[in-house]
This record gives structure tokens, sequence and C-alpha cells, in this order.
């Protein structure tokens, strides 16, 4: 999530500030893993990552989790990107040249100006990104089964929602269901309550 | 405070020269305006002056210092946006403040020298307020506030009346003129309203697709135009066109379609010759009613239309095919359809060539 949305941040003010090809290029690449199914990109981690890093912290084998926190990102760096995208097209070019002709350098003007008015923003495509990535399926179970003591929750779902055709248990896997469905609501409760306070705070 | 010079400064966007070759000067404490109509160019000088756009070519001096490869934030000049450009999630005092806070000035100065720029530009006891909590006058003053409060070697305004309501426009610009008066600051001022200028300004360089066509006084390039851009953009005036048919000391006479004019150019270096083809240019003031008859520039026409502003009337009179226009006083009596006669001394008459 934290990587999604710094990639997402820091793509976006350049797609939307500067004007080039490689503005273009930087803006398809980042929403292009909108298009690349979960499956293969889990499949591709595990090919790479097992014969190229075996027995290191990056093997799935090993430790699935890191290798999922970048695939999460990867693939949900398109809706932090596109929410940022959005909000820095609401901020106007001159409040950040009126921050640099008063004598801040880019980095005060982007801290001070432009990271302040894109807050919710950011805000916004962190929760999308964590709520996504939280349900995400064909990567969590693909990558998840490897080391199923530290896969995420949506392969322990599917573990037993599938085998409860065996063992005849649904409860289990419905109740895993509610905690997943109480923890995103928790999360969007939550966003929407930060944001509604932001918005006073600057009063817009 | 500070000289600014500009020395043939080019900047392109594509293939559109948006400013060519422009040489300026501008002097201490002045308040120099740039003056054209939108797309001119002049927005795009303010630009590169602040060090918001770079040029490609030219340098630009403040005093004796060469500021052209220096980034926005090194050139010490404020400036006024035409949208404000206020922080919306900021306070009046953290607006006004922002600049002073950059550059690490202790926290009692700040407050002092906030107290004191809220006062001399009349916003004191709103610094708690957000932007968009003020009415546009308001707004314009914490953006004159902001740019103010670090002493900026020059000041630079981007139309920043031009989203105003009439009456309070007139209220700023008196407010704008006093204030830099009071502060001697050097001022560089950009708008498309030729009576703002006029109004506001020591000095003015008329702009026109990115070139610089004359720099002068208000009063001069009224009275004085350089060309007939200049002319036509300054004021309101009759332009009537000919060939040059004889050239004199004092005056050159014109051949017109239906008349005959005397007229002065009013520059040494704009030369004119028998035989090329100018523009004469009247301005509405000049003209008087005659009655007795003398044939060089004098018009007879029927009165079109008329209308009373204040103390003079404004009359276009139709000539033949041309159409003057002209200045009565109010107390005259004026028919729609009436025979009149009116006369322009040649000293008066602008000569330019075409």
């Amino acid at each position: 999530m934290l990587i999604a949305v710094f990639i997402g941040s820091n793509a976006s003010y350049v797609v939307s500030r500067v004007k080039s090809s490689i503005a273009n290029i930087l803006d398809i690449l980042s929403t292009i893993p909108i298009s690349i199914p979960g499956i293969v990109l889990a499949v591709d981690f595990f090919l790479f990552f097992t014969s190229y890093f075996r027995g290191t912290v990056l093997d799935p084998l090993v430790d699935p989790s890191i290798l999922l926190i970048l695939a999460y990102s990867i693939r949900r760096l398109p809706f932090a990107a596109r929410s940022i995208f959005a909000g820095l097209q609401q901020v106007h070019i001159s409040l950040e040249e009126a921050a640099m002709n008063l004598g801040a350098n880019r980095l005060h003007t982007f801290i001070r100006i432009v990271l302040p008015l894109i807050s919710i923003n950011i805000f916004g495509g962190a929760i999308l990104t964590f709520v996504y990535s939280m349900s995400e399926v064909s990567t969590s179970v693909t990558l998840g089964s490897l080391r199923g003591d530290r896969g995420p929750i949506t392969f322990y779902i599917s573990q037993v929602v599938y085998g409860s055709v065996v063992v005849g248990a649904v409860s289990v896997g419905a109740a895993l269901c509610v905690l997943l469905i109480l923890l995103q609501v928790m999360a969007i409760s939550i966003s929407n309550y930060l944001l509604k306070q932001r918005f006073s705070i600057f009063g817009m | 405070m500070v000289e600014v010079k500009l020395i043939n400064v080019t900047k392109k966007f594509g293939s559109v020269v948006a400013v060519d070759h422009v040489t300026l000067n501008v002097n201490h404490g002045e308040f120099f305006t740039i003056l054209g109509p939108s797309g001119c160019g002049k927005t795009t000088t303010l630009r590169v002056i602040a060090g918001l756009e770079t040029p490609d070519s030219g340098r630009i001096f403040f005093d004796d210092e060469d500021v052209t490869d220096y980034p926005p934030y090194m050139r010490e000049s404020g400036m006024v946006f035409q949208n404000y450009a206020l922080w919306p999630h900021m306070n009046v005092y953290e607006n006004v403040a922002f600049g002073l806070k950059i550059r690490k000035v202790s926290k009692d100065e700040i407050k002092r020298r906030v107290k004191e720029i809220l006062e001399l530009v009349k916003l004191e006891g709103l610094e708690d307020r957000y932007p968009h909590q003020l009415s546009g006058g308001q707004q314009q003053r914490v953006a004159l506030a902001r740019a103010l409060i670090i002493q900026p070697k020059v000041l630079l305004l981007d139309e920043p009346l031009s989203n105003l309501d009439a009456k309070l426009r007139v209220e700023m610009r008196e407010e704008l003129k006093m204030l830099q008066r009071k502060l001697k600051i050097t001022t560089i001022y950009v708008t498309h309203d030729q009576e703002e200028a006029m109004v506001i300004s020591d000095r003015m360089a008329i702009m026109n697709e990115g070139r610089i066509l004359q720099i002068a006084t208000p009063r001069e390039i009224y009275m004085k135009p350089r060309n007939l851009f200049v002319a036509s953009f300054m004021g309101k005036s009759t332009i009537i066109y000919g060939k040059v048919v004889n050239k004199l000391r004092k005056y050159v006479e014109v051949e017109c379609k239906n008349f005959r004019i005397k007229g002065v150019t009013p520059y040494e270096d704009l030369k004119v010759n028998v035989g090329d083809k100018v523009a004469c240019i009247f301005r509405p003031e000049f003209f008087k009613l005659k009655e007795e008859s003398d044939e060089v520039n004098s018009f007879d026409g029927i009165v079109e239309s008329f209308s009373l502003i204040g103390s003079i009337q404004e009359v276009y009179l139709r000539v033949g095919s041309a159409r003057f226009i002209f200045e009565v006083d109010s107390s005259f009596n004026l028919n729609i359809g009436s025979k009149l006669r009116i006369y322009i001394p040649y000293e008066k008459t602008v000569v330019l060539p075409v």
C-alpha cells in the first residue's frame, strides 16, 4: 500500500506536470498493471524468484510475504496513481509557482503546498489500494499456497471453501469472510471519517 | 529595489514565438506596464522575469546581476498571479507568512512583519480567514501582501485587477499606485486594459505578437504613437489611409480618396517619402467645429450618432465613405442627420507609414 502510494504520487506528479514523451510512457507504465492478470504475475514471480533467489528471503518457498507485498503494489498501483493524478489536476500549477516565487525550492513546494492539497487523494488512493489488496485472490492463492502458514487471508478462505466439500465446514469460510468484510468496512469507514475531518481542516 | 534589464529575450513554445527579441529597461522604483492584446506574450515576458519560464535566448539582469540562469526561488521577485494563487489549505496569516518561514525568519519577527504588511493592505483582523472566506478584493490584497512581505527586488503583477468588478478595479488600481509610490518598489505590471495602463504607469511598453512596438510614457504613446497598431490600440481614433503627395519641412501632405490632409510624422526616424502609402490618425479631442471654409484638414459630414459622456459628447460623423469620431462640448446642440464641418490642425494629425 505504501509502496503503491509512494510510486503513485511521484509518477502522477511527473505525469501531470511534465509535458514530454517520458511522462506519457510513465503514465502508461503506471496504468498498465491493471491489464496483467494476477495469476500471470504470481507464476512469473514464482518462476523468477525460485530460480534466481533460491533460499533467500525473496524465495516464495521461504517466505511469500515480501513477494506478496510487491505483487500487490504493482497490481494496485493504477488505483493509487489515478486517484492522486485526479487530485493533482485540481491543484493549479500557479499554486506551486507562487511558492517557488516566494523562495521555496521544488522539494519545499512539494511538501508544503502540493502534498497537503492532495492528501485527500493520497489517502483515498491508499485506502482503495488496501481494500483491493486485502480481497485480492489470484496472486494470493498462487503465491500464498507455497507457505500456508504465512499466506494472506483470501488464501485461507479459498482453502476452507474448496476444502469444505470434503470437510463440510462452510461455516469456517463464512466466518473468515465476515472477518474480511468487517476489516474492509472498518477501513472504508475510517477513511470516510478522516476525509470529512480533513475537509473541515482545509476549509474547502 | 532594482533596475530590471531584458536583453534580446526570446521564448518559443513549439513553433509559436511568444516573446520575440524583447529588449527593455525598467528603472529603479518605476511603475512599468506591459500592455498588449491577449496572447501577445506579455505574461510570458513577466514569467521569464520571474524565472517561471526559461528564455531560449537573451539575458535578464537585476541591476548588474545576471539572473537568467537563476531558478525562480533565487530571484527574490514577488509575483501576484492573475488568479491570485492563494493556497486554500492555509489561512491569511499562513499564506502571507510563507515567504518568511521559508527564509527561516524568527517567529516574533514573522508576527511583527505580517501584522505590518496586513495593515498596509488594510486586512487587519482577517488573519484567521481562509481564502474562500474572502471577497475577490480581499484575496487580491492577500496575494499582494504575500508578495510584498519578502521585500522583493521587483514586484511582478500579472493582470491582478482583471478578476474584480469595475468599481473595485478603479479603487484597487489607485491603491496599488499609492502603495507602489510609498514603497518605491520597481514594479512590472501586465495588462490588456489600455485605460488601466494609462492611469497607473510611469512608462509602458506596447506589445503585439511577441514584439515590443514602443516604450514610452503613456502621454507620449497616446500623442505620438510609433506605428498603426499602437495608435489603434491606445484610445479612440479615426484612421484614414492615403498617399503622400508633398513633403515639406513642417508637414507632409497626404492625398486621400475624398480629401487632402496635412499632418506630421511623430518621429524623425519614421521616414515617409512622396508616393508612400500612409495612415493619418486623428484623436477625437483635437477636432474643432468650424464654420469658415478651409479646404485642408476640414471635413464636411452628417451626424450619424452621438452620445453624452459626462462633460463631452462623442459624435460619429459620416464623411463620404469614412466615419469620423470626435468630441464636442456637452452643451453643444446636436441632431442626427444634421450637417457639420470639423477641422483638425495639422500639428495634431499623426501620419504613419503603413
